[in-house]
Protein backbone atom coordinates (compact mmCIF):
# COMPACT_ATOMS: atom_id res chain seq x y z
CA UNK A 1 0.00 0.00 0.00
CA UNK A 2 1.38 3.58 -1.00
CA UNK A 3 0.66 5.88 1.80
CA UNK A 4 2.33 9.26 1.28
CA UNK A 5 3.27 11.18 -1.81
CA UNK A 6 6.66 10.27 -2.36
CA UNK A 7 9.85 10.65 -5.23
CA UNK A 8 12.77 9.53 -6.50
CA UNK A 9 15.44 9.98 -9.34
CA UNK A 10 15.94 12.93 -11.13
CA UNK A 11 15.39 15.21 -14.28
CA UNK A 12 19.06 14.75 -15.64
CA UNK A 13 20.24 12.91 -18.15
CA UNK A 14 20.00 9.39 -18.25
CA UNK A 15 17.92 9.22 -15.67
CA UNK A 16 14.34 8.73 -14.55
CA UNK A 17 12.19 10.36 -12.13
CA UNK A 18 9.52 8.86 -10.34
CA UNK A 19 6.70 10.33 -8.36
CA UNK A 20 4.18 8.05 -6.59
CA UNK A 21 0.82 9.25 -4.68
CA UNK A 22 -1.79 7.01 -3.17
CA UNK A 23 -4.93 5.67 -5.00
CA UNK A 24 -8.03 4.36 -3.57
CA UNK A 25 -8.36 0.65 -3.53
CA UNK A 26 -9.23 -0.94 -6.71
CA UNK A 27 -8.77 1.93 -9.03
CA UNK A 28 -5.38 0.86 -10.43
CA UNK A 29 -2.07 1.82 -11.55
CA UNK A 30 -2.03 5.96 -13.68
CA UNK A 31 0.60 6.25 -15.19
CA UNK A 32 1.42 9.80 -16.58
CA UNK A 33 4.81 8.97 -18.78
CA UNK A 34 6.96 11.17 -20.56
CA UNK A 35 9.83 10.52 -22.50
CA UNK A 36 12.90 11.57 -24.44
CA UNK A 37 12.31 8.60 -26.17
CA UNK A 38 9.09 7.89 -26.31
CA UNK A 39 8.34 7.03 -29.94
CA UNK A 40 11.29 4.04 -29.78
CA UNK A 41 11.11 3.32 -26.19
CA UNK A 42 7.64 4.20 -24.58
CA UNK A 43 5.97 0.95 -24.38
CA UNK A 44 9.07 -0.77 -23.06
CA UNK A 45 9.40 1.84 -20.23
CA UNK A 46 6.04 1.46 -19.76
CA UNK A 47 6.21 -2.01 -19.11
CA UNK A 48 9.32 -2.05 -16.70
CA UNK A 49 7.34 0.17 -14.61
CA UNK A 50 4.38 -1.78 -14.68
CA UNK A 51 5.95 -5.21 -14.33
CA UNK A 52 8.45 -3.65 -11.38
CA UNK A 53 5.41 -1.99 -9.59
CA UNK A 54 3.47 -5.77 -9.40
CA UNK A 55 6.43 -7.19 -8.46
CA UNK A 56 6.38 -5.03 -5.35
CA UNK A 57 2.77 -5.76 -4.69
CA UNK A 58 1.51 -2.06 -5.55
CA UNK A 59 -1.82 -2.38 -6.89
CA UNK A 60 -3.15 1.12 -6.84
CA UNK A 61 -1.11 4.43 -7.08
CA UNK A 62 -1.29 7.77 -9.07
CA UNK A 63 2.51 7.84 -11.08
CA UNK A 64 3.78 10.85 -12.63
CA UNK A 65 7.43 9.73 -14.41
CA UNK A 66 9.54 11.75 -16.65
CA UNK A 67 12.32 9.81 -18.12
CA UNK A 68 15.62 11.10 -19.82
CA UNK A 69 16.96 7.75 -21.48
CA UNK A 70 17.51 6.18 -18.30
CA UNK A 71 17.84 2.14 -18.99
CA UNK A 72 16.23 -0.55 -17.32
CA UNK A 73 18.10 -1.52 -14.06
CA UNK A 74 17.48 2.75 -13.63
CA UNK A 75 14.30 2.65 -14.52
CA UNK A 76 13.61 -0.72 -12.04
CA UNK A 77 15.95 0.73 -9.09
CA UNK A 78 14.39 4.34 -9.27
CA UNK A 79 10.66 2.94 -9.59
CA UNK A 80 11.63 0.55 -6.28
CA UNK A 81 12.86 3.41 -4.24
CA UNK A 82 9.88 5.43 -4.65
CA UNK A 83 7.51 2.65 -4.02
CA UNK A 84 9.41 1.91 -0.55
CA UNK A 85 9.76 5.24 0.30
CA UNK A 86 5.62 6.01 -0.39
CA UNK A 87 5.23 3.34 2.04
CA UNK A 88 7.36 4.71 4.60
CA UNK A 89 9.94 2.11 4.59
CA UNK A 90 12.90 4.15 3.58
CA UNK B 1 28.39 21.87 -7.65
CA UNK B 2 25.82 22.67 -4.68
CA UNK B 3 22.60 23.95 -3.99
CA UNK B 4 21.73 26.31 -0.96
CA UNK B 5 18.73 27.12 0.75
CA UNK B 6 20.08 30.25 1.29
CA UNK B 7 20.22 31.75 -2.23
CA UNK B 8 22.49 35.59 -2.55
CA UNK B 9 19.54 37.37 -4.01
CA UNK B 10 22.13 39.85 -4.83
CA UNK B 11 24.01 36.95 -7.55
CA UNK B 12 20.63 35.98 -8.48
CA UNK B 13 19.30 39.37 -10.46
CA UNK B 14 22.78 40.00 -12.30
CA UNK B 15 22.54 36.61 -13.60
CA UNK B 16 18.47 36.98 -14.46
CA UNK B 17 19.23 39.91 -16.82
CA UNK B 18 22.00 38.07 -18.23
CA UNK B 19 19.38 35.94 -19.30
CA UNK B 20 17.10 38.78 -20.08
CA UNK B 21 14.75 38.34 -16.84
CA UNK B 22 13.91 40.31 -14.28
CA UNK B 23 13.44 39.33 -10.43
CA UNK B 24 9.73 38.79 -9.90
CA UNK B 25 7.82 39.56 -6.40
CA UNK B 26 6.75 37.94 -3.91
CA UNK B 27 8.78 34.09 -4.82
CA UNK B 28 8.51 31.90 -1.72
CA UNK B 29 11.53 29.80 -2.52
CA UNK B 30 14.82 30.72 -4.54
CA UNK B 31 17.38 27.84 -5.38
CA UNK B 32 20.63 28.14 -6.67
CA UNK B 33 23.38 26.03 -8.30
CA UNK B 34 26.73 27.06 -7.71
CA UNK B 35 30.35 26.39 -9.37
CA UNK B 36 32.90 25.45 -6.80
CA UNK B 37 34.47 29.04 -6.58
CA UNK B 38 30.98 30.56 -5.82
CA UNK B 39 29.77 31.60 -8.85
CA UNK B 40 25.96 31.48 -9.47
CA UNK B 41 25.27 29.20 -12.77
CA UNK B 42 21.85 28.96 -11.96
CA UNK B 43 18.43 29.65 -10.27
CA UNK B 44 14.82 29.35 -9.93
CA UNK B 45 11.91 30.13 -7.94
CA UNK B 46 8.77 29.27 -6.40
CA UNK B 47 5.76 31.06 -6.01
CA UNK B 48 2.35 29.01 -5.20
CA UNK B 49 2.15 26.43 -7.84
CA UNK B 50 4.30 28.55 -10.71
CA UNK B 51 7.92 27.93 -11.30
CA UNK B 52 9.31 31.17 -12.36
CA UNK B 53 13.11 33.26 -13.23
CA UNK B 54 14.53 30.08 -14.22
CA UNK B 55 17.87 30.68 -15.93
CA UNK B 56 21.39 29.20 -16.63
CA UNK B 57 24.39 31.31 -16.95
CA UNK B 58 25.02 31.10 -20.80
CA UNK B 59 28.59 29.98 -19.50
CA UNK B 60 27.67 26.36 -18.28
CA UNK B 61 24.80 25.89 -20.90
CA UNK B 62 25.17 21.98 -21.67
CA UNK B 63 25.80 21.30 -18.31
CA UNK B 64 22.52 19.84 -17.73
CA UNK B 65 21.93 22.10 -14.75
CA UNK B 66 18.22 22.71 -16.14
CA UNK B 67 17.73 19.21 -15.12
CA UNK B 68 19.37 19.54 -11.69
CA UNK B 69 17.76 22.65 -11.14
CA UNK B 70 13.99 21.42 -11.99
CA UNK B 71 14.27 18.09 -10.02
CA UNK B 72 15.17 20.42 -6.68
CA UNK B 73 12.65 22.42 -7.51
CA UNK B 74 9.61 19.96 -8.04
CA UNK B 75 10.97 18.27 -4.86
CA UNK B 76 10.47 21.16 -2.99
CA UNK B 77 7.12 21.71 -4.26
CA UNK B 78 6.44 18.61 -3.96
CA UNK B 79 6.95 18.58 0.10
CA UNK B 80 4.72 21.38 -0.22
CA UNK B 81 1.94 19.79 -1.02
CA UNK B 82 1.81 21.17 -4.56
CA UNK B 83 0.45 17.94 -6.71
CA UNK B 84 0.78 19.98 -10.27
CA UNK B 85 3.10 23.30 -10.97
CA UNK B 86 3.24 25.51 -14.12
CA UNK B 87 6.05 27.45 -15.73
CA UNK B 88 6.10 29.81 -18.20
CA UNK B 89 8.62 30.65 -20.68
CA UNK B 90 9.23 31.91 -24.31
CA UNK B 91 8.18 29.87 -26.77
CA UNK B 92 11.39 28.66 -28.67
CA UNK B 93 12.55 27.71 -25.00
CA UNK B 94 9.23 25.43 -24.79
CA UNK B 95 11.11 22.89 -26.40
CA UNK B 96 14.13 22.63 -24.10
CA UNK B 97 11.25 21.77 -21.08
CA UNK B 98 9.60 19.31 -22.77
CA UNK B 99 12.61 17.36 -23.02
CA UNK B 100 12.80 17.56 -19.22
CA UNK B 101 9.11 16.36 -18.86
CA UNK B 102 7.08 19.29 -18.72
CA UNK B 103 3.58 19.34 -21.01
CA UNK B 104 2.96 22.07 -23.58
CA UNK B 105 -0.11 23.52 -22.40
CA UNK B 106 0.00 26.34 -25.00
CA UNK B 107 2.02 27.65 -27.49
CA UNK B 108 0.96 32.09 -28.22
CA UNK B 109 3.91 33.06 -30.61
CA UNK B 110 5.71 35.67 -30.31
CA UNK B 111 5.30 36.03 -26.78
CA UNK B 112 5.08 33.21 -23.91
CA UNK B 113 4.21 29.65 -23.80
CA UNK B 114 2.57 27.72 -20.91
CA UNK B 115 4.22 24.15 -19.74
CA UNK B 116 2.83 22.18 -16.17
CA UNK B 117 3.86 18.88 -14.51
CA UNK B 118 2.36 16.87 -12.39
CA UNK B 119 -1.36 15.38 -12.04
CA UNK B 120 -4.51 17.77 -12.17
CA UNK B 121 -3.42 19.72 -15.41
CA UNK B 122 -5.21 20.75 -18.36
CA UNK B 123 -6.34 17.39 -18.96
CA UNK B 124 -8.16 16.37 -16.13
CA UNK B 125 -9.90 19.74 -16.17
CA UNK B 126 -10.89 19.04 -20.27
CA UNK B 127 -12.50 15.96 -18.81
CA UNK B 128 -14.62 17.58 -16.55
CA UNK B 129 -15.66 19.83 -19.56
CA UNK B 130 -16.47 17.25 -21.49
CA UNK B 131 -18.84 15.60 -19.04
CA UNK B 132 -20.51 18.27 -18.80
CA UNK B 133 -21.03 18.70 -22.30
CA UNK B 134 -22.09 15.47 -22.41
CA UNK B 135 -25.16 15.93 -20.07
CA UNK B 136 -26.22 19.23 -21.74
CA UNK B 137 -26.44 18.09 -25.38
CA UNK B 138 -28.29 15.23 -23.72
CA UNK B 139 -30.86 17.64 -22.18
CA UNK B 140 -31.06 19.51 -25.24
CA UNK B 141 -31.26 16.44 -27.26
CA UNK B 142 -34.26 15.12 -24.92
CA UNK B 143 -35.95 18.39 -24.84
CA UNK B 144 -35.65 18.88 -28.83
CA UNK B 145 -36.59 15.55 -29.84
CA UNK B 146 -33.28 13.97 -30.81
CA UNK B 147 -32.49 17.10 -32.47
CA UNK B 148 -28.36 17.71 -32.40
CA UNK B 149 -27.09 20.89 -30.46
CA UNK B 150 -25.76 23.32 -33.52
CA UNK B 151 -25.13 26.78 -32.63
CA UNK B 152 -22.42 25.75 -29.37
CA UNK B 153 -21.66 29.09 -27.62
CA UNK B 154 -19.21 30.11 -24.98
CA UNK B 155 -18.71 33.45 -22.62
CA UNK B 156 -16.21 33.67 -20.12
CA UNK B 157 -17.11 36.42 -17.56
CA UNK B 158 -15.50 37.16 -13.88
CA UNK B 159 -18.68 38.70 -12.71
CA UNK B 160 -17.69 40.80 -9.93
CA UNK B 161 -20.69 40.77 -9.31
CA UNK B 162 -22.47 39.64 -11.52
CA UNK B 163 -24.37 42.96 -12.82
CA UNK B 164 -27.84 43.69 -15.07
CA UNK B 165 -24.95 44.52 -17.45
CA UNK B 166 -23.97 40.62 -17.55
CA UNK B 167 -27.34 39.56 -17.57
CA UNK B 168 -28.00 41.46 -20.62
CA UNK B 169 -25.58 40.15 -22.66
CA UNK B 170 -26.22 36.28 -21.73
CA UNK B 171 -29.97 37.24 -22.53
CA UNK B 172 -28.58 37.80 -26.05
CA UNK B 173 -26.07 35.19 -26.23
CA UNK B 174 -29.00 32.56 -25.02
CA UNK B 175 -31.28 34.06 -27.59
CA UNK B 176 -28.71 33.19 -30.50
CA UNK B 177 -27.75 29.68 -28.94
CA UNK B 178 -28.89 26.10 -29.09
CA UNK B 179 -26.37 25.90 -25.48
CA UNK B 180 -24.60 28.50 -23.82
CA UNK B 181 -21.68 27.98 -21.84
CA UNK B 182 -21.10 30.84 -19.26
CA UNK B 183 -17.02 29.73 -17.96
CA UNK B 184 -17.25 31.77 -14.55
CA UNK B 185 -13.22 32.81 -13.96
CA UNK B 186 -12.27 30.88 -11.03
CA UNK B 187 -9.28 33.16 -8.98
CA UNK B 188 -10.04 34.66 -6.39
CA UNK B 189 -8.13 37.70 -6.78
CA UNK B 190 -11.55 39.71 -6.93
CA UNK B 191 -13.58 41.39 -4.36
CA UNK B 192 -15.98 38.68 -4.25
CA UNK B 193 -14.92 35.35 -3.73
CA UNK B 194 -15.24 32.94 -6.75
CA UNK B 195 -18.41 31.04 -4.38
CA UNK B 196 -19.98 34.34 -4.27
CA UNK B 197 -19.74 35.24 -8.02
CA UNK B 198 -20.49 31.66 -9.15
CA UNK B 199 -23.62 31.33 -7.22
CA UNK B 200 -25.07 35.11 -8.32
CA UNK B 201 -24.14 34.24 -11.79
CA UNK B 202 -26.52 31.09 -11.44
CA UNK B 203 -29.05 32.33 -9.60
CA UNK B 204 -29.34 35.27 -12.01
CA UNK B 205 -29.42 33.02 -15.22
CA UNK B 206 -31.24 30.05 -13.73
CA UNK B 207 -34.36 30.56 -16.04
CA UNK B 208 -32.66 30.90 -19.14
CA UNK B 209 -32.39 26.92 -19.94
CA UNK B 210 -29.98 26.85 -22.38
CA UNK B 211 -27.33 28.46 -20.23
CA UNK B 212 -25.01 25.92 -18.47
CA UNK B 213 -22.59 28.01 -15.65
CA UNK B 214 -19.25 26.28 -15.33
CA UNK B 215 -16.07 26.74 -13.48
CA UNK B 216 -13.39 28.46 -15.95
CA UNK B 217 -11.31 25.99 -13.92
CA UNK B 218 -7.01 27.50 -13.79
CA UNK B 219 -6.71 27.97 -17.38
CA UNK B 220 -9.63 30.73 -18.23
CA UNK B 221 -8.07 33.96 -17.94
CA UNK B 222 -5.44 34.12 -14.78
CA UNK B 223 -4.22 37.47 -15.62
CA UNK B 224 -2.88 37.82 -12.31
CA UNK B 225 -0.85 34.90 -11.96
CA UNK B 226 0.96 35.92 -15.41
CA UNK B 227 4.23 36.58 -14.42
CA UNK B 228 5.11 40.11 -15.43
CA UNK B 229 9.13 39.78 -14.92
CA UNK B 230 8.85 37.66 -18.11
CA UNK B 231 7.98 40.04 -20.78
CA UNK B 232 8.20 43.84 -21.30
CA UNK B 233 5.31 45.81 -19.51
CA UNK B 234 3.46 46.75 -23.05
CA UNK B 235 3.77 43.41 -24.14
CA UNK B 236 2.09 42.19 -21.13
CA UNK B 237 -1.62 42.40 -21.66
CA UNK B 238 -0.90 40.80 -25.32
CA UNK B 239 1.11 37.97 -23.80
CA UNK B 240 -1.48 37.24 -21.38
CA UNK B 241 -4.26 37.29 -23.41
CA UNK B 242 -2.91 35.29 -26.21
CA UNK B 243 -2.48 32.46 -24.39
CA UNK B 244 -5.40 32.73 -22.77
CA UNK B 245 -6.68 32.73 -26.51
CA UNK B 246 -4.34 29.58 -27.24
CA UNK B 247 -6.00 27.59 -24.19
CA UNK B 248 -9.45 28.77 -25.00
CA UNK B 249 -9.09 27.52 -28.96
CA UNK B 250 -6.50 23.99 -28.14
CA UNK B 251 -8.63 22.79 -24.75
CA UNK B 252 -11.52 24.32 -23.88
CA UNK B 253 -13.68 25.46 -27.44
CA UNK B 254 -12.62 21.60 -28.59
CA UNK B 255 -13.78 19.68 -25.07
CA UNK B 256 -17.35 22.13 -25.27
CA UNK B 257 -17.47 21.50 -28.87
CA UNK B 258 -18.07 25.57 -28.89
CA UNK B 259 -17.76 27.14 -32.33
CA UNK B 260 -18.69 30.57 -31.54
CA UNK B 261 -17.48 33.04 -28.68
CA UNK B 262 -19.15 36.05 -27.54
CA UNK B 263 -17.58 39.41 -26.01
CA UNK B 264 -18.64 42.05 -24.51
CA UNK B 265 -17.64 44.99 -25.81
CA UNK B 266 -15.55 47.08 -23.18
CA UNK B 267 -15.74 50.66 -23.89
CA UNK B 268 -14.04 51.84 -20.25
CA UNK B 269 -10.92 49.52 -19.49
CA UNK B 270 -8.15 49.53 -21.81
CA UNK B 271 -6.68 46.20 -20.71
CA UNK B 272 -10.26 44.59 -22.21
CA UNK B 273 -10.34 46.06 -25.54
CA UNK B 274 -6.83 44.86 -25.89
CA UNK B 275 -8.14 41.13 -24.55
CA UNK B 276 -10.88 41.63 -26.94
CA UNK B 277 -8.77 42.60 -30.36
CA UNK B 278 -6.67 39.45 -29.14
CA UNK B 279 -9.45 36.78 -29.15
CA UNK B 280 -10.68 38.77 -32.38
CA UNK B 281 -7.68 38.18 -33.77
CA UNK B 282 -6.69 34.60 -32.71
CA UNK B 283 -9.81 32.61 -32.64
CA UNK B 284 -11.03 32.91 -36.03
CA UNK B 285 -7.31 31.05 -36.68
CA UNK B 286 -8.58 27.92 -35.24
CA UNK B 287 -12.17 28.07 -36.75
CA UNK B 288 -13.91 29.51 -33.69
CA UNK B 289 -16.63 32.88 -34.37
CA UNK B 290 -16.30 36.02 -32.25
CA UNK B 291 -19.20 38.08 -31.90
CA UNK B 292 -19.01 41.58 -29.81
CA UNK B 293 -22.11 42.14 -27.72
CA UNK B 294 -23.47 45.75 -27.09
CA UNK B 295 -23.13 46.72 -23.22
CA UNK B 296 -26.33 47.79 -21.10
CA UNK B 297 -26.39 51.42 -20.57
CA UNK B 298 -28.14 53.25 -17.87
CA UNK B 299 -28.27 56.87 -17.09
CA UNK B 300 -25.59 57.31 -19.93
CA UNK B 301 -22.84 54.97 -18.86
CA UNK B 302 -22.66 51.00 -19.10
CA UNK B 303 -23.76 48.88 -16.33
CA UNK B 304 -20.69 47.51 -15.43
CA UNK B 305 -19.34 45.77 -12.30
CA UNK B 306 -16.45 48.22 -11.53
CA UNK B 307 -19.62 50.99 -11.18
CA UNK B 308 -21.59 48.46 -8.39
CA UNK B 309 -17.93 47.99 -6.32
CA UNK B 310 -17.89 51.97 -6.30
CA UNK B 311 -21.07 52.36 -4.94
CA UNK B 312 -20.07 48.98 -2.35
CA UNK B 313 -16.60 50.22 -1.03
CA UNK B 314 -14.03 47.91 -0.48
CA UNK B 315 -15.62 46.36 2.97
CA UNK B 316 -18.67 45.20 1.45
CA UNK B 317 -20.25 46.56 4.68
CA UNK B 318 -24.23 46.80 4.81
CA UNK B 319 -25.00 49.86 2.41
CA UNK B 320 -27.63 52.49 3.31
CA UNK B 321 -31.08 52.68 1.79
CA UNK B 322 -29.99 54.78 -0.60
CA UNK B 323 -27.17 53.35 -1.71
CA UNK B 324 -29.63 49.85 -1.74
CA UNK B 325 -31.69 51.90 -4.28
CA UNK B 326 -29.11 52.89 -6.60
CA UNK B 327 -27.49 49.21 -6.71
CA UNK B 328 -30.93 48.30 -7.74
CA UNK B 329 -30.67 49.84 -10.78
CA UNK B 330 -27.81 48.10 -11.58
CA UNK B 331 -27.94 44.94 -9.98
CA UNK B 332 -30.75 41.98 -11.12
CA UNK B 333 -32.66 40.71 -8.15
CA UNK B 334 -30.92 37.75 -7.25
CA UNK B 335 -27.69 39.54 -7.09
CA UNK B 336 -28.85 41.66 -4.92
CA UNK B 337 -31.04 39.41 -2.45
CA UNK B 338 -27.94 37.07 -2.37
CA UNK B 339 -25.48 40.05 -1.44
CA UNK B 340 -28.08 40.69 1.73
CA UNK B 341 -28.33 36.82 2.66
CA UNK B 342 -24.92 35.87 1.78
CA UNK B 343 -22.04 38.59 1.47
CA UNK B 344 -23.12 42.33 3.26
CA UNK B 345 -21.63 42.25 7.20
CA UNK B 346 -23.12 44.99 9.40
Amino acid sequence: MIKQKAHAGTLESSDIYVEIAPAEAGSGIALNLTSVVMQQFGPEIEAVIRETLAGLGVEDAVLTVSDRGAVDCTIRSRVETAVCRGKGEA
Amino acid sequence: MYYTEQTEISKVVPLLEKCGLSMPTGVEYTAGIYTDNGDLAATGSLKGDMIQAVAVDPAHQGEDLMGKLLTHLIGVASERGLSSLHLFTKPDKAVQFQGLGLRLVASARPYAALLEWGTGGIEQYTDSLRHTAKQAESAFMAAHGGTVPAAVTALVMNCNPFTRGHRYLVEQASAASDIVYLLVVEEDKSLFSFRDRFEMVRRGVADLENVVVISGGRYAVSSLTFPSYFTREENLAKAHTAIDAEIFCRHIAPALGVKRRFLGTEPLSAVTAVYNETLKERLPRAGIEVTELDRLEKDGAPVSASRVRGLLGENLNRPSEEVLAELAKLLPETSLEYMKAEVFHD
